[in-house]
């Protein structure tokens, strides 16, 4: 397959993505670097000072302050603050995920697709080390990188599992789970410099399916009253909507508003004649050019007590 | 989990070598598997996690290498802010030689053994200290040849 401009490979989305040409246009820009501070090893000021003296400019994305754009680095592993773990190169909409999920010190928290552990450390982070993380990721090749990550930013709470998370064991219930699923990851596409972005297919039934599986089991793994956020980095409703809309019908479960003030865009009421619970406008679709990061869609749910 | 008299040697080590307390270790539990010795926070809810398959618990502290204890960098970088001994401060050019592979020849005022490498302001990881002679004992792959540049543009503005 040719590859596509924007226009073009985004086609299939342009009644649903508001101000479609301008979100096109947002394509032709590389990928802004974020670097989200690591307050497991050092003071967001003391990193914050370390770059500056070493020429980088920060500009903070409010109101998270732990996440910085960095305007004139391109490769932030050079960094020696990246290799002592002071600070991990993480998209904003990846940073968000994490967020939303609100972990708490002491909490026992699952990652079911957690490799390679961007959203694994920052909720680390987030609990202080306390607590209990499990770490899980079906792909052995994966838990490579997942563990060096954990080990560079000092994570001390986190065990790993390798399970195919569909079938993981229904032995231990947690306060919260983050489903970060396998999507097509459209939303990490740019153009490159001919100004065409690379093919990749678009969700499978198997995909979807898998999707499915995997967010009805991060709900049976909650207790009570328990809280997950499904995410993804695709733009497609088959593989976010559809699939909260699937969990509504299946589980009690109660999608809640996000309550962090940026900008995004509502979950969608319809797609393709087919039309969705009303709460799933709570959901989040992230647009490059609403924020200028990886596109991404994202769902706070509650499981009835 | 290890028992009381291996934990009791363990952190032994860490104060001995370092003046590490046991206080630093207090909110953490320490499990051996076969040479390597990893650190996990303290948590009831552990051992109800022994049901599922496990493939690793925390971080590596440290490895049994023949009869001796050998700190990882990353237990170093976590808890060496605890340290009061056996501490070798580099500037950064000589931080560039030893992670090249270059020994560095000076006394640095320690004992033979294993030592905490740090630059100014944040400690880097572990090295063997011989009599008159500083080598390298950080995971090759720690840094990349342009992390230098940018320590370096650092070292320019007078600070590092
Ligand atoms: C979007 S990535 C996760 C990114 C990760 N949460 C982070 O922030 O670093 C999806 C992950 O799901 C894993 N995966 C794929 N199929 C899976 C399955 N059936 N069960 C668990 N994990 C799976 C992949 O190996 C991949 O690492």
């Amino acid at each position: 397959m040719p590859n596509l401009a924007p226009e073009e490979y985004f086609a299939p989305f342009s009644q649903i993505i508001p101000n479609f040409a301008a979100f096109c246009s947002k394509l032709y820009d590389p990928l802004p670097i974020h670097l989200r501070m690591n307050t497991l090893k050092a003071s967001v000021r003391e990193t914050r000072l370390r770059l500056k003296r070493q020429g980088i400019a920060l500009v903070e994305e409010k109101p998270l302050n732990l996440v910085y754009r960095a305007k004139n680095l391109s490769h932030p592993g050079h960094l020696l603050e990246f290799s002592l773990g002071h600070l991990h190169s993480q998209a904003l909409s990846s940073v968000l995920a994490a967020i939303v999920l609100e972990p708490q010190p002491g909490e026992a928290v699952l990652d079911l697709c957690a490799a390679p552990g961007s959203k694994t450390s920052l909720m680390a982070q987030l609990m202080q080390n306390e607590g209990i993380i499990v770490a899980n990721d079906r792909k052995p090749d994966r838990l490579i990188p997942l563990r060096a990550n954990l080990k560079r930013l000092g994570v001390t709470n986190t065990v790993i599992t390798r399970y195919p998370g569909q079938h993981f064991p229904k032995r231990f219930f947690f306060d919260r789970v983050l489903v970060d699923v396998p999507c097509s990851a459209e939303g990490t596409l740019r153009a490159g410099p001919n100004g065409t972005l690379r093919q990749s297919t678009w969700g499978s039934q198997k995909l979807t399916r898998l999707q499915r599986d995997l967010l009805l089991m991060a709900f049976d793994l909650l207790k009570a009253g328990g809280t997950l956020v499904y995410s993804t980095c695709t733009y497609s409703p088959d593989e976010n909507e559809r699939v909260l809309d699937f969990l509504l019908e299946s589980r009690p479960a109660e999608i809640q508003p996000i309550g962090i003030d940026l900008p995004h865009s509502p979950g969608l009421q319809q797609w393709n004649e087919t039309s969705y619970d009303p709460s799933i406008k709570y959901c989040w679709r992230i647009y490059p050019h609403q924020i200028d990061t990886v596109g991404f869609f994202m769902a706070r749910v509650v499981k009835g007590s | 989990m290890l028992k009381d008299p291996e934990q009791d040697h363990l952190l032994g080590f860490f104060r001995q070598r370092f003046g590490i307390t046991r206080e630093a270790f207090a909110d953490y539990y320490l499990f051996r598997r076969k040479r390597t010795v990893w650190v996990f926070t303290k948590d009831d809810r552990l051992k109800d996690l022994a049901s599922l398959q496990v493939k690793s618990v925390g971080i590596p502290l440290l490895r049994w290498v023949g009869t001796h204890l050998k700190p990882t960098s990353t237990a170093l970088q976590l808890f060496g802010v605890h340290a009061d001994k056996n501490i070798v401060t580099l500037p950064t050019d000589q931080l560039r030689d030893l992670v090249e592979g270059k020994e560095i020849k000076s006394e640095f005022g320690c004992t033979p053994g294993y030592v905490i490498v740090a630059i100014r302001s944040a400690v880097i990881g572990c090295a063997l200290y011989l009599p008159g002679r500083l080598i390298s004992q950080l995971p090759r792959n720690m840094f990349t040849s342009q992390t230098w540049e940018y320590v370096i543009q650092d070292k320019k503005m007078g600070k590092a």
